[in-house]
């Protein structure tokens, strides 16, 4: 086996080659790193909202809430089932919301789509992740909302105490609300009346209901889906979240992954013009070795272990440099709802690992086709060169 | 031997190395060639909008409605040619993403004349016009889904309670190819007439022409200062702004598509200068001898500019004859598992950024290395072994 100093040294001999094409790796694998991390990152910033002992009801049909009327009569009839939860108090806890869009001005002439969600009491009873992380609830009856934590410090009164002004409506920012990075953060909630009023919009686009355990789900299903008077369908909260996410995330998923892909032809073309030089101008060298009794085996080894290395740092600095982009936000509009969405890069340990072993396989398979031609040096041809 | 025979000569001295760099720099321009394309599918709103034509929506978000009654009085200020209204349905044949399509309700009347850039043949617009519930489809959706004329599409929708079936009257194509021919059209007497009382006279957005494009601001001023203390007030704007301001949503998006194509030039630089880099270093000996026999600094600049030139015309050759079947192949593996998306093509000034981009790349790549073989001297150059 030659020792993998060999390798170092050599690599080493021919700085700025090495350099660049550890270079091109690594802004490979940065590529394909930051695509999974964002992808990741949407489907956990919606999804991270929904509970799982939560229901969120729909018009058979909708897909979102937005296109979606739920009958107020539907939420009456199903608070009074067994397999949902009641408050302290003893209110069940089922709420019928209102969704709506609103669009916001945002730094000049520009604005922004975000959602507003008329809610009632137990909305918030029904959403223990909901919570108000600074200033108070919105009274009920009453035009104070409560803004998403990732809407806070957008400009014209987005902040606890300003005043948002949409729908002819002044409304007073009363709290700020957090919800563990999930979609409600980029949510404005408010009282459901006032909204609906504010809207023209008397009914309901959905409802929420908190079950007992998260075990009661089918049942529940399988009794308002069966319920002729109305046409709804039931949905896990948490699987409701994802299904938003997954238009968007699978957009910049299948964009990404192909253009990482593209890419890494490229980088491996690259990686093969360097081990291809490295073998050419130490064909002497080589010619040495397998004179000294270093078979044919080893030297292919060698030159593959060489290109690998360089695959494994472009691999390590690319996912260094992808795990940095943590502290860049990114907000842009989800496709299935119509509204804005704020997330960021999540890495998890399963991408940094498929970001490394994919910045190594780009290095190996670029390694191989020179490795093969210095394998098939003859001795005497290599030794005269 | 003149210099460009002895550029080429050089240039074959290592053919698996030129070809490993031609290839490099054709997929590289493929990604640039794509990427570019994402971005202007993006933006191919705005190819068609018209100067002279303005949206009419609601103040308060776009899914909101507007009275019906507003067309006379919209259509009552000065300035303004022609009016006509538009709403999405947003009606699924079933609950999957993968066969939606996007699909209006719209004023047959006047829906095209203000929308000219759609055409479909005088026969078939008639029978659009005449059945209350037909409808007219893109030529790319007919051809997605098969239809024909006088097939029925049934369509359930959660806003508009209940199952619609519409009658396939018409195709219509685009005018120029960035016209987007996956829509589906119909009247909106079709769905209105059997609304619920709270949901009927209702539409999404108006669209007028005005006589003058310099004016239409002050048209737009006017028409928002009608409803503004209404409960219904508007947003008019160019249809141009109208377009931009979705762009501006998916922003953040467009930028890192932006970023990661300018990534691509960066690789194609690093893969480029690398190679030209080697040449260089190996010529060495060759090149300073070209000097000890009367060639100038620039002569063997330019030899090695020559080289990377070259690279830079045959990398853009290769990218851009792969583009266009790469591009097909990924929109139909895209709509197959996702959804359709809108009509893709590559544009003239995509075709030509590319190439601009990929020879100045390989020329700025070739730069470093020029100068180093420029500033050669002659003596150590003779004495140095490759």
């Amino acid at each position: 086996m030659i020792p993998l100093y060999y390798n170092v040294r050599s690599l080493a001999a021919r700085r700025l080659s090495t350099g660049l094409t550890v270079l091109g790796l690594s802004l490979v694998v940065f590529v394909f790193a930051a695509v999974l991390m964002l992808s990741n990152g949407i489907e956990s910033a919606l999804s991270a909202g929904g509970s799982r002992q939560n229901v969120v009801l729909l018009r058979e049909g909708a897909l979102t809430e937005i296109g979606s009327v739920v009958p107020r009569e539907a939420v009456a009839v199903v608070g009074n089932w067994p397999q949902v939860a009641s408050s302290p108090e003893g209110t069940a806890l089922a709420a019928g919301e209102l969704l709506v869009i609103v669009a916001l001005p945002r730094d000049g002439d520009t604005f922004a789509n975000i959602s507003a969600r008329g809610v009632t009491e137990p909305s918030w009873e029904a959403r223990p992740a909901a919570r108000i992380t600074e200033g108070r609830r919105p009274r009920p009856g009453s035009f104070e909302i409560a803004l998403g934590s990732s809407l806070i410090g957008a400009g014209g009164g987005a902040e606890v105490g300003g005043e948002l002004e949409f729908a002819g409506q002044r409304w007073p920012v009363v709290g700020r609300l957090s919800a563990g990075g999930g979609a409600f953060e980029s949510e404005i909630w408010a009282d459901r009346n006032r909204l609906g009023q504010a809207f023209n919009r008397p009914g309901l686009t959905s409802a929420i209901v908190r079950l007992t355990s998260p075990d009661a789900f089918p049942e529940l299903k399988r009794r308002i889906e069966g319920d002729r008077r109305f046409e709804l369908k039931a949905m896990r909260e948490d699987e409701y979240w994802e299904e938003q996410a997954s238009a968007t995330a699978t957009f910049i998923r299948v964009l990404g992954l192909f253009v990482a892909f593209v890419f890494s032809i490229g980088a491996v073309l690259g990686a093969m013009i360097t081990m291809f030089a490295q073998v050419s101008a130490r064909i002497r060298e080589l010619g040495v070795m397998r004179a000294i009794g270093f078979s044919r085996g080893t030297v292919l080894a060698g030159v593959v272990i060489e290109s690998a290395l360089l695959g494994a740092v472009g691999g390590l600095l690319g996912s260094l440099g992808a795990t940095a982009m943590r502290f860049v936000k990114i907000e842009t509009l989800n496709f299935a709802t119509f509204s804005q969405i704020s997330f960021g890069f999540a890495p998890t340990p399963g991408i940094l690992l498929a970001a490394l072993l994919f910045g190594l396989g780009m290095g190996v398979s670029g390694g191989i086709l020179p490795a093969l031609k210095a394998a098939r040096l003859g001795i005497l041809d290599a030794v005269r060169a | 031997m003149t210099l460009g025979q002895l550029a080429f000569k050089d240039l074959l001295r290592n053919p698996t190395r030129l070809l490993l760099t031609v290839l490099a720099t054709g997929i590289g321009v493929l990604a640039f060639v794509f990427l570019q394309t994402v971005i202007s599918v993006f933006y191919s709103g705005l190819a068609v909008t018209q100067p002279d034509r303005l949206a009419v929506r609601s103040k308060i978000s776009i899914t909101q409605p507007l009275p019906l009654s507003y067309k006379r009085r919209i259509e009552s200020v000065p300035g303004v040619t022609r009016i006509t209204y538009a709403g999405w349905f947003g009606g699924r044949m079933s609950e999957t993403r993968e066969d939606f399509f996007p699909n209006f309700y719209v004023d047959k009347a006047t829906y095209l004349k203000v929308y000219d850039e759609y055409v479909a043949p005088a026969d078939q617009l008639a029978a659009w016009m005449a059945d209350p519930c037909g409808a007219m489809a893109g030529k790319s959706l007919a051809e997605r889904f098969d239809w024909q004329i006088g097939d029925r599409v049934t369509l359930k929708n959660a806003v508009y309670p209940g199952e619609w079936t519409f009658t396939v009257r018409g195709i219509y194509a685009g005018r120029t190819p960035q016209i987007d021919t996956t829509l589906f059209a119909f009247g909106y007497r079709c769905i209105n007439e059997r609304l619920p009382e709270e949901l009927r006279d209702y539409v999404g957005i108006y669209t007028i022409v005005v006589d003058d494009p310099a004016r239409s601001a002050q048209v737009a001023a006017q028409i928002d200062a009608m409803f503004a203390n209404s409960a219904y007030p508007t947003r008019t704007e160019s249809e141009r702004s109208f377009q931009m301001s979705f762009i501006a949503m998916s922003s953040a998006i467009l930028t890192a598509v932006r970023i990661v194509a300018y990534g691509v030039l960066l690789i194609l630089l690093l893969v480029v200068g690398n190679t030209l880099a080697m040449n260089v270093r190996e010529k060495t000996v060759d090149l300073a001898t070209l000097r000890a026999l009367g060639f100038r600094r620039r002569h063997v600049a330019a030899l090695v500019l020559v080289e990377s030139l070259v690279i830079g015309l045959a990398g853009a050759a290769v990218g851009l004859l792969l583009a266009p079947p790469v591009l097909s192949g990924f929109v139909r593996v895209v709509s197959e598992s996702f959804g359709p998306i809108g009509t893709v093509v590559i544009t003239g000034p995509t075709y030509a950024l590319a190439l601009g981009a990929s020879v100045g790349v390989a020329l700025l790549a070739g730069l470093l290395p020029a100068l180093r073989a420029a500033r050669l001297q002659v003596a150590e150059g003779l004495r140095r072994i490759a």
